[in-house]
């Protein structure tokens, strides 16, 4: 049905209509190896270490987030 | 600003035209922005031949900017050029200076609030309105000028970040953002800065003078905004307003969830010098009246102990001179400065 529309619109206006967020999502759920369930997501995030930052990224951070930060000017 | 600018001694005048009208006056001020051409980049609009500031007693800021010309064609040109820049940026008043106004142009400046002076009538309003000498206060300025330009150059060379946020962005950015920048750029300049060297001494009075605009412009936004809760209206309008804090809030818990801090620095939201900032910023509010006169105090000093102007902060009074002392002291403390870089204004 959806590709008869597309076909439609094709014909109407030259244009198809947008895809949908939708169909991008089922698009990504299809891929393979690119969704995991929320069970193996978090015993993978589990096994990750932490960041670590410096001294100097760590105020650059607060800088940012504060709105202080000039250094990217 | 060139040694061949033919429209110098228009500025001068105009600059201490505004400075009889009560505003601290700079020249050639330029405004910019930043935006995405082929990468993120500064762009210059324009600028202000001369720009004077002042606070209301409550605070509130006031701009005014003149477009000063040494030509006599294109009055009418430059009058919409310059009604243009005082509405896209909120300048509050303005003025043209030209060697001659043509009548049409002067009758288009009535209807869009611009004041026009000619040449010669500035000449005459300083003199009869102010009794000012002339040729003494152009010879005045303009040895002001080099000594500002050379004391500039060298503070510039060895500083600068900190130089180029004072030349190109301070001008073109919010209150918040330039008290928390001056802080950040200031303290990380602790080490590099000699109390010995007068080019030095001079930058560090420079950023104390932005800095108390900007920081009487925020003690403005509390008295206009939440003056029976000062301390959280500043505490909010420190970063910007109640949705940016917000946002700021979230950004900061969820970067503090996934990284921790190290050793020597963590992540705090507020910076350690906050609630010493804000403590000042309640003094100023409280002498408000006072405060208001910080800039023209600080600027005083400048001229007198760096440009060689006799005798502009003498008539400061005696809580200002207080209040701006201790805006000093808070920025030797936030910033671990000697003591030393500032005794131009602590001995005063």
């Amino acid at each position: 049905m959806k590709a008869l529309d597309q076909a439609i619109a094709l014909l109407q206006t030259g244009e198809p209509h947008l895809e949908s967020e939708d169909v991008q999502s089922a698009r990504q759920l299809l891929l393979p190896g690119h969704y995991l369930n929320p069970t193996a997501t978090r015993a993978r995030f589990a096994s990750v270490d932490p960041a670590t930052l410096t001294t100097p990224a760590v105020e650059y951070v607060n800088d940012i987030i504060r709105g202080a930060a000039v250094d990217f000017d | 600003l060139t040694s061949i600018d033919k429209d110098l001694p228009q500025k001068y005048l105009t600059k201490v035209l505004f400075e009889k009208l009560g505003y601290v006056a700079e020249i050639a001020v330029q405004i910019t922005s930043k935006s995405y051409k082929t990468g993120y980049a500064r762009q210059t609009y324009s600028d202000y031949d001369v720009l004077g500031v002042r606070f209301e007693p409550d605070l509130q800021l006031l701009r005014i900017a003149a477009e000063c010309k040494s030509g006599e064609a294109k009055a009418v040109e430059e009058l919409l050029k310059l009604k243009g820049v005082l509405t896209a940026f909120g300048i509050q008043r303005g003025y043209l200076i030209k060697s001659k106004i043509a009548q049409n142009a002067r009758e288009l400046a009535g209807n869009v609030g611009i004041t026009t002076f000619s040449a010669a009538e500035l000449q005459q309003f300083l003199t009869t309105a102010f009794r000012i000498d002339l040729d003494e206060t152009l010879r005045t300025e303009a040895a002001a000028n080099i000594s500002l330009r050379t004391l500039d150059a060298r503070f510039g060379s060895g500083f600068e970040q900190l130089w180029k946020y004072l030349r190109f962005e301070f001008w073109n950015r919010e209150c918040h953002r330039n008290v928390q920048a001056l802080l950040r750029l200031s303290a990380s300049l602790s080490k590099q800065l000699d109390k010995r060297d007068s080019a030095h001494r001079f930058g560090a009075m420079r950023v104390l003078y932005y800095l108390s605009l900007a920081l009487l412009e925020l003690c403005g936004k509390v008295i206009a905004m939440g003056l029976s809760d000062p301390g959280r209206t500043f505490s909010v309008q420190i970063f910007g307003g109640a949705r940016e804090r917000r946002e700021r809030e979230v950004l900061f818990d969820m970067v503090h969830q996934y990284v921790p801090s190290s050793q020597d620095a963590v992540f705090a939201f507020e910076p350690d010098y906050m609630s010493g900032l804000s403590e000042l910023a309640m003094r100023l509010i409280r002498s408000a009246s006072d405060a208001a006169e910080i800039p023209r105090f600080l600027h005083g000093v400048i001229e007198e102990k760096f440009m060689g102007i006799g005798d502009r902060a003498g008539g400061a009074g005696t809580v200002t001179r207080k209040l701006s002392q201790d805006i000093a002291l808070f920025v030797m403390k936030a910033a671990a400065l000697d003591r030393a870089i500032f005794e131009e204004l602590l001995a005063y």
